[in-house]
């Protein structure tokens, strides 16, 4: 929102004395935030009003116009092109060493054999509205020789406030209520406005408000006899410096209020309404509105109805029947309130949002409406005295806004601010801001002013923010916080998360990706996997489903590195989402050389378990199982098993989708539970003291077929148990046509040194165990 | 004899020490002293000779005997050091091994919560996808809030949403943990957005909170001035200024002095001198009873920091979109701390 200084001015006592580049910085800190600043007219100089006193043709140009000026003290000769100029005629001038906008200096020319001694200019060439067709025609009463920037206000600081700040503040959507927050920064009085109280008709208007839930008022004025047709150019000048258009005197006036006091007002042709009504419309239907557009309304949209003819979108925008012309000579003017989500969503479903619209939103202060229609009464005598009122103010307000009383604890005052407050302090900060206040022994009784209490105030902590915000946050001392000593055990899963996420990193050499919690549709429908019963987001048209398989994610970010790399990795550990429930999953992609797949797989499989031994004290159980996902190869799939309780997977992805990435490619795909992984307890470390008697090392080199995997191997060996067996590993492997493994015993005792019998007994059971289920042992 | 044995001692120490290999050595140990060896039938045949003659050569033999045996002992460990230390592999390649990466925003989120361990935060997270109680409701955020709408804020088909910031997790660890309270809560959050350069749907924030006896806007300027200035290692300048949120009331804009330009005006900052860096402010009352905790005997401030926009600043990252990517070009260049 765009606030001219120069406005404000006019609302506050000793406008003068404050200093108007500076106080901004204070209003940033204690009321809105600026945007920006511009200074208005800086590139308006030395013009001045001069009169036309001779006009002859150029000898050698037709377009040419040789005008003879009156500039006051002198004559001056001035070559133009302008169209609509007369003798007689009063205009601004720009004259040697001056400038306009668009000009930046003025200069003697010769124009054709002469001496073009000024520029006469347009109102756009002064900056002041956008139009461009011929130079101004002035006033007769303006003295020539003088300043044009005695008579229009070209100079000024135009403040745009940032509209997000404003939200919580309906008060402060006109100047006005800009100038009463500057006036309780500065302490300079604030103004009462020039109201018209006096000399209203007789005439009672049909006014029924039949939706009494979302119009809170309605007031309403007929005025005819309007024989005016322009604003005056200091109003014209305000309302363009401040992001408007001039239209015509009674659109001005209505704009200008709206920017004045924050209240939109809307005039209808008097001719064309007789029985105003507002109400929700029962069916959908269409209006044209003033900017032309044929628009479809809603069922349940508020409108202003003539009779049952809807007229205008409430406290949006008026329609193109009911709307004054330049023709119009009286009028209906609407000042009314409606309620703040009803205009709203209005608004939103339409996608029309107008300055109107923006400024209901915020929950405007009823009790405005009057007020502001007589400030136009009093506006519009200014620039046609002879008008007629015929009406009475007609109002109709079934929703009255009172002014809130709230109590405020002393004692939670200096708990919040940190330190205790004069109470005449506190009396002056809150009076300043036009809240009452009484104070009690250990309390004061604030009552806040309507316009504050439709929305913002509603709790002791707002009045407390009153008081702070204009107490000054920078007047705070800073103080640290008592230290409460109690230990508080968090969750711990940001910290596993991040342990995990950076050891992987490092021992891996792959990069985190973050990834969207929704699928890629396409993807899906590419490799044809079919997702039934996934949560979808409604509002969201294409890619709406949520994922509950996080490595999905990651392979279609493979898709696009595959184009730059052959082999890389990445991993993300982030959110799966089902109708059950929500985890935190680790998944990792792989992408390798097929030739290098064995060595690869095995490393990844050797740092994830690497990963929780180091955080659970144990190692993980790799066991061959199905896999639930389509998209993996089977034949490489191993569950990951903690104290016997499923955690991931490893595998690898099935050609179907790694051919995407290169035709000599493969892809291994592991995943772990984070939740489940945290659930797992970590063993705590007993200390086994070595044994002090000898052990006895026995290899036995078992022949298996070529194809066959260790793990069915694996799980007979593990069958066999005996105290003295200590352990067992795989000493070494080698494969010709057959596989041999060899495996190497340990074999001892804590308490004794084992006889030879013992150690033979324990290796025959051992050789018969392997054995009797079928293997060959090299002898 | 003396001669013929001399000559022997001669001739192997001769061949012995211009032997190449092992295999080598073996065959002339059979030939000097082996079974069929002069040596050793010089030995067999010495009952032949006169005891004078047997002192003489009995002790020779044995002395060249050992001799020789030395030598090749020696020999082998010579040929058998220098094969391992003959090069059997180019060591000169360059690494190829990456170093590996985290995300800019794990980075800067590891580095805030570090902070904020060391002032005795505790970390807390919660899930992505909230009930519209926490997300919204016991955050004072009302009914007919625009925040609430399609437009803002995803939905799903369960009447839940895709959480619209961290706050959620100060409801779940106000009623987990109750008062007094301490606690960060990194995360990622979701807005109905189209994307360009500097919006996204996907971002992370950092969500702070303090709940005690006696907690005043003084502790939270403290508080919130330490924080960025072990995040920013410096002195930062900061300013606060009214905000509006539904949860904090008194709500504040906190702005740092500019770090590019020092306050002076440049583009970063829009020619303010000041970059909008953390909304914060009073827990409001109503949030702390809606939660279950006595609101006038405890008060609290909560902030919250942007984690995406703050590794954008630190990493100078122009284009939002990169972050989820999933682009290794891009983010391998972050390194792990």
């Amino acid at each position: 929102m765009y606030i001219s200084t120069n406005s404000l001015k006019k609302y506050i006592k000793n406008s003068d004395k404050i200093d108007w580049s500076k106080v901004w910085q204070d209003f940033t800190i204690r009321s809105a935030e600026i945007d920006g600043i511009e200074e208005k007219g800086k590139d308006i100089q030395k013009v001045v009003v001069a009169k036309i006193e001779k006009i002859q043709e150029h000898n050698s140009n037709k377009d040419y116009n040789v005008l003879e000026l009156n500039i006051g003290n002198d004559n001056i000769m001035v070559v133009s092109t302008a169209k609509n100029l007369y003798e007689g005629m009063i205009v601004p001038c720009a004259l040697e060493n001056g400038s306009l906008k668009g000009l930046d200096k003025v200069s003697k020319v010769e124009l054709g054999g002469i001496l073009s001694e000024g520029v006469l200019a347009s109102e756009r060439e002064l900056g002041i509205s956008e139009k461009h067709e011929g130079v101004m025609d002035l006033p007769k009463s303006y003295e020539i020789g003088a300043d044009i920037k005695k008579y229009i206000p070209i100079d000024d600081l135009i403040i745009e406030i940032d509209n997000k700040s404003l939200t919580n503040r309906p008060d402060m959507w006109g100047h006005y209520g800009i100038a009463r927050e500057v006036s309780a920064i500065t302490g300079n009085e604030l103004l009462d406005l020039d109201l018209t109280q006096e000399g209203y008709g007789e005439k009672k208007l049909n006014i029924t408000i039949e939706d009494k839930q979302n119009c809170n008022r309605y007031s309403g004025l007929e005025i005819s006899n309007i024989s005016e047709k322009e604003a005056n150019i200091e109003m014209k000048t305000m309302l363009y410096y401040c992001g408007m258009r001039s239209i015509s005197l009674l659109v001005d006036l209505t704009n200008y209020l709206m920017l004045e006091l924050g209240q939109p007002m809307h005039a209808f042709d008097s001719g064309k309404v007789k029985d105003i009504n507002i109400r929700s419309t029962k069916e959908n239907i269409n209006l044209v509105t003033l900017d032309g557009e044929n628009r479809e309304i809603n069922k349940g949209t508020l409108m202003i109805c003539n009779g049952n003819t809807p007229i205008a979108i409430a406290g949006i925008m008026g329609g193109m029947d009911s709307e004054i012309e330049d023709t119009t000579s009286s009028l209906i003017l609407e000042s009314a309130n409606f309620d703040a989500t009803c205009i709203r969503k209005s608004a939103t479903a339409l996608g029309l949002r107008t300055e109107a619209s923006t400024r209901y939103e915020k929950s405007l202060d009823p009790n405005m409406t009057v007020i502001a229609i007589k400030r136009f009464v009093k506006l519009l005598k200014d620039v046609d005295n002879n008008i007629s009122i015929d009406s009475r103010i007609e109002d109709v307000y079934p929703n009255v806004v009172e002014k809130k009383t709230i109590d405020l604890s002393k004692d939670i005052l200096r708990k919040y601010m940190g330190i205790e407050l004069e109470s005449n302090l506190v009396k002056k900060i809150l009076n300043s801001l036009d809240f009452e206040v009484k104070e009690e022994q250990d309390k004061y009784v604030v009552t806040a002013p309507t316009y504050r209490s439709t929305k913002d105030i509603t709790s002791s902590a707002d009045i407390i923010e009153e008081i702070a915000r204009l107490y000054g946050y920078n007047n705070l001392e800073e103080k640290p916080l008592k230290l409460d000593l109690t230990i508080m055990e968090g969750d711990n899963m940001y910290d596993l998360e991040y342990i995990i996420k950076k050891s992987i990193a490092k021992q891996t050499g792959f990069s985190e990706v973050h990834s969207y919690i929704w699928y890629q549709t396409d993807l899906l429908a590419k490799y044809n996997i079919k997702k039934q019963n996934n949560i979808a987001l409604i509002n969201k048209s294409e890619n709406n489903l949520l994922r509950d398989d996080i490595s999905l994610s990651l392979f279609e970010y493979c898709l696009n590195n595959s184009k730059y790399y052959n082999e890389y990795g990445i991993f993300e550990i982030g959110s799966t989402i089902t109708r059950e429930k929500e985890e935190r999953v680790l998944s990792i992609m792989s992408v390798c050389m097929s030739s290098n797949l064995e060595r690869k797989y095995n490393s990844i499989k050797a740092i994830i378990n690497k990963e929780v031994a180091t955080l659970k004290n144990q190692n993980i159980e790799f066991v061959a199982a199905m896999s639930n996902k389509e998209y993996l190869n089977e034949e490489y799939t191993l569950e990951m098993r903690v104290n016997d309780k499923k955690i991931g997977y490893i595998s690898v992805l099935s050609k179907n989708l790694s051919k995407d990435c290169g035709k000599k490619i493969d892809i291994i795909n592991a995943e772990v539970n984070i939740n489940k992984l945290m659930e797992v307890a970590k063993t705590e470390i007993v200390y086994n003291e070595p044994s002090k008697y000898p052990t006895t090392t026995i290899d036995y080199t078992i022949i298996t077929d070529k194809n066959e995997d260790y793990i069915k191997l694996e799980k007979l060996l593990n069958k066999y148990t005996n105290k003295y067996l200590i352990e067992y590993f795989i000493k070494d492997i080698y494969t010709d046509d057959k596989k041999k493994i060899t495996i190497r015993y340990v074999i001892g005792s804590k308490e004794k040194t084992l006889t030879h019998e013992e150690i033979s007994r324990v290796s025959k059971e051992i050789l018969s165990n392997i054995e009797s289920n079928g293997y060959k042992i090299v002898k | 004899m003396e001669e013929k044995l001399n000559k022997i001692l001669e001739d192997g120490k001769k061949e012995i020490s211009n032997s190449k290999d092992e295999q080598a050595l073996l065959k002339l140990k059979s030939i000097y002293i082996g079974k069929d060896s002069e040596i050793t039938k010089i030995m067999k045949n010495m009952k032949e000779l006169s005891i004078e003659e047997k002192k003489i050569v009995g002790s020779l033999t044995n002395k060249i005997k050992n001799e020789l045996e030395k030598c090749i002992k020696a020999k082998i460990g010579e040929l058998s050091s220098n094969v391992i230390s003959k090069k059997t592999f180019d060591h000169t390649l360059p690494v190829t091994d990456s170093k590996g990466s985290l995300s800019p925003v794990t980075i800067v989120a590891n580095e805030v919560a570090d902070v904020l361990k060391k002032m005795g935060f505790i970390i807390v997270s919660g899930p992505e996808m909230e009930d519209e109680y926490r997300n919204f409701e016991a955050l004072n955020v009302s009914k007919d809030h625009p925040a609430r709408d399609m437009q803002d804020t995803y939905w799903t088909d369960e009447a839940k949403v895709l959480r619209t910031h961290t706050s959620p997790v100060q409801v779940r660890s106000m009623e987990k943990y109750g008062a007094p309270l301490r606690i960060a809560a990194p995360g990622r959050c979701f807005r109905n957005e189209d994307l360009d350069a500097s919006h996204e749907n996907t971002f992370f924030q950092v969500e702070g909170m303090v709940i005690d006896k006696e907690v005043s806007i003084s502790n939270l300027i403290y508080v919130m001035k330490n924080i960025l200035k072990e995040i920013y290692k410096s002195d930062v300048e900061v300013r606060l200024r009214p905000g509006f949120f539904p949860f904090v009331e008194p709500g504040f804009e906190l702005d740092i002095k500019c770090l590019i330009c020092n306050g002076n005006g440049c583009s970063r900052c829009k020619n303010s001198g000041w970059i909008e860096l953390c909304p914060c402010g009073m827990i409001h009352p109503e949030v702390l009873r809606m939660s279950g905790i006595d609101n006038t005997v405890y008060s609290g401030f909560a902030f919250g920091i942007g984690l995406t926009r703050m590794a954008m600043m630190k990493y100078k990252i122009n284009d939002i979109r990169m972050l989820n990517s999933g682009d290794i070009r891009s983010l391998k260049q972050f390194g792990i701390e």
